[in-house]
């Protein structure tokens, strides 16, 4: 049936998988780069889901993630779901599903291309699509943080940083994210061009990667590469 | 380290009697008014009966605690915030709402069993069985909890193996053998999948011979249980079944 024909059992492993990963990188503790300043890893797990993975598998692995975070504490400092959901920073969960996807899909227009194909290039374009996923992000979180801490989206008529206009969706929702943010986003961009070298054809027919990786050829991985 | 146990503990109150549904309409419906009624006298009022409610259940102290603290705190920023307008309604009314959904969602954490919630969510997931056939998804969710281990490990050990070559401050270091060795790990498991035919060409295979739903649905279990439900269980049922085997084989003497 048309529908199922992506429905390997590879799509559904990678998925899992990645579902797994962005679940795991918010329970080990932070990365430090040079300079001792951490960044967490759940952004970083996110956007490489959607780089690595194209956009349905994405979307499938983000939305099992924050759907497992309903029951299991795997949202980012260990908070228990429904409350994290529902509350402030929910928008952000919601948020991520989005971006994924849509870079997913940016993703595997560049596959089609043949962009990740060429070294140097790869890991650029990569950046650039990534770098999509952190205004789709925002555009759902800030208005829904705005909307539930009560404070206007952008500042209106802010003279001075004590001045209490001051505080709004943009300054407290955006503005002290945005730098970890890109450093994450360029990082997944450049760790996604590396998968997609060692393994080429993720984004592409899902077979052709089990039949590249096995040197066991049957016939319908045979005619799975002929197509692809 | 990781502790995947949430704050559900069994127990024998009237929430944990309730149908999931019963209290995810009821989250829902306290979130919408909560948002729509600005009233602070009902805020406050909102928010005693979740907190009643959250109380009702038993929950955990210490886990609940540590839920609460993180929106308490975000809780007395906004109405700090709200004060210094000079918006003493506003920040009731808003801390309020906070407070109430947070402890309402806390006490729908701490008295719905992980088994029932996953059930639930497949429930609501049954519309998408164009998209999605029901079984795949339960193998998807229990294929993620293995994974997030697996996850966990592997980072650690890439973590691990980057400081021994003293680029623990490289993130390419550590995150590129990472993900490059969770998607192989990622690939490994989908040719397994394959293997056993699990989910292969969807629906397609089911209908065509339904003597192949059978050897699906087993190696479906096989692969749906992992550990933590097994913990679980133990935890749920050493009591109820201790308590049954000597009546049973009593009764089976008479």
């Amino acid at each position: 049936m048309a529908q199922h024909r992506g429905l390997t059992g590879q799509s559904i492993a990678l998925v899992a998988v990645f579902a797994g990963l962005i679940a795991a990188s918010t329970l080990v503790p932070e990365v430090t780069l040079v300079g001792g300043v951490p960044i967490t890893l759940q952004t970083f797990a996110i956007v490489l889901a959607g780089l690595v993975l194209g956009a349905w598998r994405a979307l499938a692995a983000v939305t099992l993630y924050v759907l497992l975070g309903l029951v299991v504490p795997v949202y980012a400092n260990g908070a228990v779901g429904l409350a994290v959901l529902t509350g402030p920073t929910g928008g952000y969960l919601i948020g991520f599903i989005l971006a994924a996807t849509v870079i997913g899909a940016l993703a595997q227009m560049l596959a089609r291309r043949g962009v990740l194909a060429r070294r140097g290039v790869a890991a650029v374009s990569l950046i650039g699509v990534g770098l999509v996923s952190i205004p789709l992000v925002y555009a759902v979180g800030v208005p829904w943080l705005s909307w539930r801490l009560g404070v206007p989206i952008l500042p209106a008529g802010c003279t001075s940083i004590t001045d209490a206009d001051c505080v709004s969706g943009l300054t407290i929702g955006v503005l002290p994210f945005l730098p970890g943010d890109i450093l994450k986003v360029v990082v997944a961009g450049i760790v996604a061009a590396a998968i997609h070298r060692a393994y080429p054809g993720l984004l592409g027919s899902a077979r052709a990667v089990t039949a590249a990786s096995s040197p066991v050829t049957d016939e319908t991985d045979e005619g799975a590469r002929t197509t692809a | 380290m990781i502790s995947l146990l949430g704050i559900y503990r069994p127990r024998r109150t009237p929430l944990h009697r309730a149908p999931v549904w019963f209290k995810m309409l009821l989250l829902v419906g306290m979130s919408i008014t909560c948002v729509v009624v600005s009233d602070p006298v009902t805020s406050i009022g909102i928010t005693a009966a979740c907190l009643l409610l959250l109380a009702s259940t038993l929950p955990p102290l210490k886990a609940t605690l540590k839920g609460m603290g993180a929106i308490v705190v975000i809780a007395i920023l906004t109405t700090l915030f709200q004060l210094w307008r000079g918006d003493w309604v506003r920040a009731l009314d808003l801390a309020g709402d906070i407070i109430a959904i947070a402890a309402l969602a806390l006490a729908v954490s701490s008295s719905t069993s992980m088994g029932a919630m996953l059930d639930f969510v497949t429930a609501l997931a049954r519309p998408l069985r164009w998209l999605l056939p029901p079984e795949t998804i339960g193998v998807m969710v229990s294929l993620t909890l293995r994974a997030i281990p697996e996850a966990a490990q592997i980072l650690t050990e890439s973590r691990v193996a980057a400081r021994a070559r003293g680029l623990d401050r490289d993130p390419r270091a550590i995150l590129i053998p990472t993900a490059s060795r969770t998607v192989g790990f990622a690939l490994d498991l989908g040719q397994a999948l394959h293997a056993r035919g699990i989910a292969e060409h969807g629906r397609s295979a089911r209908e065509a011979t339904s003597s192949a739903a059978p050897r699906d649905d087993a190696a479906g279990r096989v692969l749906a249980e992992p550990p933590l439900r097994e913990a679980h269980h133990d935890e749920g049922d050493t009591d109820a079944s201790l308590a049954s085997s000597p009546r049973r084989s009593r009764r089976s003497r008479r």
